[in-house]
C-alpha cells in the first residue's frame, strides 16, 4: 500500500477487502489464503483504529468502528486457526464492552450518538440509517448474537 | 420466457458496459472499487456459469492484492 493514508473502513478499506477475502473462502468460491494476505499486522492496525473511532463516536458501519467490527466477526467465524480465533474473539468483545460503555439509556431505551455535522448546533446528534449509525450497529449486534459464542456479553445490549 | 430471458439478457450486458465505463483502477474497496467488482464477477461465474467472468474477477482480485 503506497499511499501515504490507509483506508481501514468497510467501504473503502481493509475492513471491506478482509471481509470480502474470508467471504469468497467461507461462500467456497475461491480458495485464497487468508492469513497469508491479511497477516496479524493489518488485523492490529483495524484493531486499534476501530478503538480510536470508538472513541470519537465514530460507529458507522461504512466508515467507522461497527464496520470494522463485522470484519473480525466474518473472520471469527471463517479461521480455522485457534489463536487467530481467539484474537477476534478478543477484539469483538472489546467493542461490545465499548459499546455498552458508551450507550446513553433513558425511557426509549439504550442509544448512541453520532459525531455531529458542522451544521448541527448540537456536536452530536442521532443517526438512523444503515451508513451511519443505529441500523448498521444493530445489523452487527445481531450477527453478533448468532454466534452465540458473546451471549453474557450481548444480553446486557438487548 | 424467451423474452424475459432476452431482457434479462440485455441488462446484464447494459451492466457490464456500465462497469467497464466506471470501471476505477485507483478505487479498491469493497463498495467503491476493484474488491466490489471482483465479487460481481466471481457470483456472475458461479449463478451463469461464465469462464471469463471467473477470469475477470481473478484478475480483479489479483489487482486488489
Amino acid at each position: 500500500m503506497s499511499s501515504t493514508q490507509v483506508h481501514t473502513n468497510f467501504y473503502n478499506g481493509l475492513a471491506g477487502i478482509g471481509w470480502f477475502i474470508c467471504h469468497l473462502n467461507e461462500a467456497e468460491i475461491a480458495d485464497v489464503d487468508v492469513e497469508d494476505f491479511l497477516d496479524t499486522s493489518i488485523d492490529t492496525l483495524l484493531y486499534e483504529d476501530m478503538i480510536q473511532l470508538l472513541n470519537t463516536n465514530v460507529y458507522d458501519f461504512f466508515y467507522g468502528a461497527t464496520g470494522i467490527c463485522f470484519y473480525f466477526l466474518k473472520g471469527f467465524i471463517t479461521t480455522q486457526n485457534p489463536a487467530i480465533k481467539e484474537t477476534y474473539r478478543t477484539y469483538i468483545t472489546h467493542f461490545l464492552f465499548y459499546i455498552e460503555y458508551r450507550s446513553i439509556t433513558d425511557t426509549h431505551g439504550k442509544h448512541w450518538k453520532h459525531s455531529g455535522y458542522p451544521f448541527e448546533k448540537d456536536h452530536v446528534n442521532y443517526q438512523l440509517s444503515s451508513v451511519d449509525n443505529i441500523s448498521g450497529l444493530m445489523l452487527v449486534l445481531t450477527e453478533i448474537a448468532k454466534t452465540n459464542s458473546f451471549n453474557t456479553l450481548c444480553l446486557p445490549l438487548a | 420466457m424467451l423474452s424475459y430471458m432476452i431482457t434479462k439478457d440485455s441488462h446484464s450486458q447494459h451492466i457490464l458496459q456500465k462497469l467497464e465505463q466506471h470501471s476505477n483502477i485507483g478505487n479498491v474497496g469493497l463498495l467503491n472499487g476493484l474488491a466490489g467488482e471482483s465479487l460481481y464477477y466471481f457470483y456472475r461465474s458461479e449463478l451463469l456459469d461464465e469462464d471469463a467472468s471467473y477470469d475477470t474477477a481473478v484478475l480483479k482480485l489479483q489487482q486488489v492484492m
